[in-house]
């Protein structure tokens, strides 16, 4: 699974995303692409902690210390999946 | 809770908005939704037909428009200029969301919940109604979201009982884009 993070930046949410939360996770809305997708909870914290980390290990060690039983290289596997699943849909876009 | 999970459980991943059913399906086990009372309507021929007319033209809509082509952002807040002119187009759109409905029940196959919102909407902006919205909603029912489409005018669901969208959290308003 490939993802354009170069030097481990990281991707920012599309402006045409809509981000709300329901039980038991969140809807992401892409307004120009008339297309939606579901988070989990886990997935909706990496979310939340995208516009604030400044770079992939900055990201999963935030989200390590919420899940301190996960094993660090799945976690970091994970993260990496959904920001490339995000990618693909166009729901992030490279950060400026 | 596992990390690896994320995004992967029950929720559905990418889905079309276009998909979204024509009536949201209640959980299993749980009361079906409410539906709108088959209140009388007075439609004539031309009526049903140029109902139906615009459910085949929202149709054609759906199945070719280019992504990004079919919904557009509605404009700033402007065409109700007051509360008479409100309630009046209210009952306007209440009536044609009726004749819409009807003209469906005559149709091979049932038309989405889109379909329908961009049908009527059409049908009431080319009848001067304005200030009208698509709304986009989402609910969870046992472990699944679903998306909703409804048309509201200022503020008041259109066709749609308002204890069946009240279920629904607003994710976007958007306007249907005029067709080719």
């Amino acid at each position: 699974m490939e993802l354009a993070l170069s030097g481990g930046t990281l991707p920012s949410p599309h402006e045409a995303v809509v981000f709300q939360t329901v039980s038991d996770g969140a809807i992401l809305l892409h307004t120009r692409e008339e297309v939606y997708y579901g988070l989990n909870a886990v997935a909706v914290r990496i979310w939340q902690l995208l516009p604030e980390s400044s770079d992939l290990d900055d990201l999963c060690s935030r989200l390590g210390a919420e899940y301190p039983d996960v094993e660090p290289a799945m976690l970091r596997d994970d993260v990496t999946e959904l920001l490339a699943d995000l990618q693909r849909s166009g729901l992030v876009v490279p950060r400026e | 809770m596992s990390v690896r999970a994320a995004g992967r459980d029950a929720t559905p991943r990418r889905r079309d908005l276009r998909s979204a059913p024509s009536d949201p399906a209640p959980a299993p086990g749980a009361e079906p939704a409410p539906t709108a009372a088959p209140a009388p309507v007075a439609a004539g021929r031309v009526s049903l037909l140029r109902a139906q007319w615009y459910l085949l033209r929202a149709r054609v809509s759906v199945l070719i428009t280019p992504r990004g082509r079919l919904l557009a952002e509605p404009p700033a807040r402007r065409g109700i200029a007051g509360a008479e002119s409100t309630a009046m187009g209210i009952w306007r759109a209440q009536h044609a969301a009726r004749i819409i409905d009807r003209a469906a029940r005559f149709w091979p196959m049932t038309p989405t919940c889109l379909m329908r919102t961009i049908a009527l909407e059409r049908l009431l902006r080319r009848d001067g109604v304005v200030g009208a919205v698509v709304r986009i909603g989402v609910r969870v029912r046992g472990a699944r979201p679903q998306m909703h489409a409804w048309l509201e005018i200022g503020g008041v669901a259109i066709g749609d009982p308002a204890e069946v969208t009240a279920t629904f959290t607003p994710l976007h308003d958007f306007t249907a884009a005029r067709d080719a």
